[in-house]
């Protein structure tokens, strides 16, 4: 290169030199934690020591995601049921909404109409979900939907409610 | 022109240079996909494909910009700066696709033009941690859009090398906006150590490489030379010059290249006429000056390349005395004649 233009190289680099790791350790230094799900209504939130009975659990409900899945009843037989879902992996899915649905719970891209909003999954957090009454009675499925994305991200079929009302434990 | 007078097309050095680059960016991206789809099982393919596009055409930039410093440090590395163009049009499609597919990802659902969207979707100029980081890419995009697309030799030569050269170093402003695109965009949201750290770590290795570089080149400027009263400036010691290689010097205010071969001293610009390459850091072979860069050949005597070509550099009178070599700055005009000094004599 001719010399002005070495010059103009050595300033460039130079400024650059001073310039990007301060805003390098400025942009890292600013970030922000990664916003939480925020917690579920306590009307729909179980109280985990009420839930103690394990009545089910199974690791491979849930097709290509790897969720643990748990049910607990109050007591045996069970007047009232909780699902646990607990993420292997990271649910790369924004605003993860669970419902339950009596019956088989279909294809379609959004949750039966009839179906019982339970809670809120996010990222790799465990969440105890209350089950409606109907889940006693009724074979149900639950179902993770992407409000965000306005999908059905997965469906699992829970055992059937005589299994669980009767409330054998594993 | 090369070495042997082929014009610089597609020779073999080329073909094998390019068929390496390829197969690393396949290999690469599908390494990346790959791993992608294991390890994130959730992601989509278009998200896959925005991150691989993405990060390859990041670590190719900073390949880009290792090689000039790492050349400038150690002439092994000269081969890796043959065909740098190609690097670097190569990244501009990467970096293309990776903003594409994000337009369309992030941009093409809503009911404002994609284009809108990314430059006016967000407007918190005033927040390091919501900075519209999409702009930054965006700007640096149309800086290598622009390098791209005036990369063939037909620019250079229409451009002149020096404007050529000045405008391809925008090159360091579209790096500073990638780092800043990626600190205040993807960065913000990740919650791996991991990826802050590459980046880093590849922001220092760029940084540090021409600081090393510029450190170095800037010894040869700054040297200065006693001048005689017929205005010759004594330079060097004949014995300072290997056998068919240069002492370069800067003298009249540009670098000087002397060449000492079979028993002859003679001096012209050290700036090829192709890309400005540095000759006095070239060798003679077959008698001609060849610049380390892409093999352009001059006649050490009079500056002129052998027909049929027609690049031209300017001469120096020289001689020599008491084994010591002096240089007239004046430079003679380019494919001015001069008789070399004879050592010995």
């Amino acid at each position: 290169m001719i010399r002005p233009l070495r010059r103009r190289h050595r300033r460039i680099i130079s400024v650059l030199a001073v310039l990007l790791p301060l805003a390098f350790i400025a942009g890292i230094a600013s970030r922000k934690s990664i916003p939480a799900m925020a917690e579920i209504p306590p009307a729909i939130r179980p109280a985990a020591p009420e839930f103690t009975h394990l009545i089910f659990e199974q690791n491979d409900l849930w097709g290509q995601f790897d969720i643990t899945t748990r049910v607990y009843a109050d007591t045996l037989p069970p007047s009232r049921l909780a699902v646990e879902l607990h993420p292997q992996r990271y649910l790369e899915y924004p605003d993860l909404l669970v419902y339950w649905s009596a019956g088989a719970a279909g294809a379609a891209k959004i949750p039966p109409q009839e179906a019982f909003l339970i809670g809120v999954l996010s990222g790799r957090e465990k969440g105890l979900f209350l089950l409606p009454a109907p889940a006693l009675e009724t074979d149900g499925s639950v179902i993770l939907y992407s409000l965000a994305q306005q999908q059905r991200i997965a469906t699992a079929a829970l055992p059937s409610h005589s299994i669980l009302s009767g409330g054998n434990p594993r | 022109m090369s070495l042997k007078y082929q014009a610089v097309m597609w020779n073999r050095q080329k073909k094998i240079y390019d068929s390496v680059l390829i197969a690393g960016v396949v290999l690469y991206l599908g390494l990346f996909s790959g791993l992608g789809a294991i390890f994130h099982p959730n992601a989509t393919a278009e998200t896959l494909l925005i991150r691989g596009f993405g990060t390859a055409a990041l670590l190719l930039l900073h390949i880009i910009l290792s090689i000039g410093p790492l050349c400038r440090l150690n002439p092994r590395f000269l081969p890796l700066l043959y065909n740098r163009r190609h690097l670097g049009v190569t990244m501009f499609i990467l970096a293309l696709a990776h903003g594409g597919f994000s337009i369309v990802q992030f941009h093409a659902l809503g009911d404002v033009n994609p284009l809108v969207s990314v430059l006016a979707g967000e407007t918190r100029y005033t927040s390091l941690s919501d900075f519209p980081f999409q702009p930054l890419g965006l700007a640096a995009l149309l800086i290598l859009f622009l390098m791209a697309a005036t990369s063939h030799d037909f620019w250079l030569t229409n451009l002149t090398p020096p404007v050529w050269k000045a405008l391809h170093m925008l090159v360091y402003v579209a790096y500073g906006l990638i780092v800043l695109h990626v600190v205040l965009g993807a960065l913000q949201a990740e919650t791996s150590p991991v990826l802050a750290a590459l980046l880093g770590v590849g922001l220092a290795w760029v940084l540090i490489l021409h600081l090393l570089a510029a450190r170095k080149e800037k010894l040869p400027d700054e040297k200065t030379y006693p001048a005689a009263a017929d205005g010759y400036v004594n330079v060097c010691a004949v014995s300072e010059i290997p056998e068919k290689c240069a002492h370069v010097a800067l003298i009249g205010g540009e670098r000087v290249a002397i060449f000492k071969y079979d028993g002859k001293i003679s001096a012209i610009s050290n700036v090829c006429q192709h890309q400005n390459g540095p000759l006095g850091e070239g060798r003679i072979i077959d008698g001609l000056v060849t610049c380390p860069w892409h093999g352009f050949q001059y006649r050490p005597q009079d500056g002129a390349s052998p027909e049929p070509f027609k690049e031209k550099v300017p001469t120096f009178n020289v001689k020599v005395i008491g084994g010591r070599v002096w240089v007239h700055p004046q430079p003679n005009p380019p494919g001015t004649a001069v008789e070399p000094a004879r050592i010995g004599e």
